[in-house]
């Protein structure tokens, strides 16, 4: 990008020429708008970091003598870099963000899971609302099986070597397996 | 978003909740998921010799929208001959509903399960008559 004051090359929020800030992207690259590697494996921290830095870059009290056009942008900035932190900052939003390009869980949600897969989740539903204990347990350990499928697809996909294909069906899985005991009528 | 009173009373007094034995030959059981949001639903029909569904019961994991859509499902496909029953729309479960834009895939999900039941039982029913060509057990 071309800083549109200054003229100067410039990449993220404010030109590091002149100050200016720049107009947010209209269908931002999260990883982009962070200045992070397009990766799974993120170390939280790293997200932070990239999120307070740029959030400051376009604080309001850094902004306040510039036109209105800039005070706009810099708030819109700071919009698009909250998402980006609230998508990217949980894994499991984040890999869907990487396999799907989007933020949210689409109307489908993914391929419809296999009738044994049903069967279970089902029955462990059944023994949960009648007080079973045990099922929570049970639940838990699957879903630490499908996150570990799931790290595992994105180190092969991180090496270069793998496809992202599995992702939305492990991710539909894991919701199946969401709130025991069962959640609250929403 | 404020839920309709028809979604309401669905929710707070669901009607057929339960099941039927999933052996009777007479009992078709649709079993379902949403990937979108985890809910899961059980959707059980008798039906007679004439095709006409003569019971329905369900049992649903899910959110308000989700227990109210199967709730009113078994109600509208008693005494609805199977072909009717297939023939009812998620698009009519919203509406009857109002379910909001979100809460849409509640109703698909109810659709479904009809779908599901009516299935199964198709199988066994043809399972049942090709019965005579297998061994049977016991012999």
């Amino acid at each position: 990008m071309i800083c549109w004051r200054c003229r100067e090359r410039v990449e993220g929020t404010v030109c590091a020429g002149c100050g200016a800030v720049q107009p947010p992207p209209r269908d931002p690259d999260l990883y982009a708008v962070l200045g992070l590697p397009r990766r799974f494996h993120l170390e939280p921290t790293e997200i932070e970091t990239a999120w307070k830095a740029r959030s400051r870059q376009v604080h309001p009290d850094r902004h306040v003598g510039a036109t209105a056009v800039e005070r706009r942008m810099a708030l819109q900035w700071t919009a698009t870099l909250n998402e980006a932190r609230r998508v990217l900052g949980d894994p499991l939003r984040r890999a869907a963000y990487l396999a799907t390009g989007r933020t949210a869980v689409g109307e489908r949600g993914g391929p419809p899971p296999d009738p044994d897969f049903l069967d279970r989740v089902f029955e462990w539903r059944s023994r949960a609302e009648a007080g079973d204990p045990s099922v929570s347990g049970e639940a838990a350990a699957l879903r630490a099986v499908l996150v570990d499928r799931l790290e595992g697809v994105f180190r092969a996909w991180e090496d270069g070597g793998g496809e992202l294909s599995e992702v939305e069906s492990i991710l539909a899985r894991i919701r199946f397996l969401e709130g025991f005991p069962p959640p609250e009528p929403g | 978003m404020p839920y309709s009173d028809k979604l309401l009373e669905h929710f707070t007094s669901p009607r057929n909740i339960g099941s039927l034995d999933p052996s009777d030959a007479q009992v078709g059981t649709g079993l379902v998921g949403a990937p979108a949001c985890g809910d899961v639903m059980k959707l059980q029909l008798r039906i007679n010799d004439d095709g006409i569904i003569e019971d329905a019961r369900f049992k649903t994991f899910g959110c308000g929208s989700a227990i109210a859509s199967s709730s009113l499902v078994t109600e509208m496909v008693k005494g609805r001959s199977v072909a009717e029953a297939l023939a009812i729309r998620n698009s009519e479960i919203a509406e009857e509903l109002a379910l909001p834009p979100v809460k849409i895939h509640c109703s698909v999900l109810a659709e479904d399960a009809i779908k599901a039941a009516v299935a199964d039982y198709q199988r066994k029913r043809a399972e049942a008559a090709a019965g005579p060509s297998q061994p049977e057990e016991g012999r």
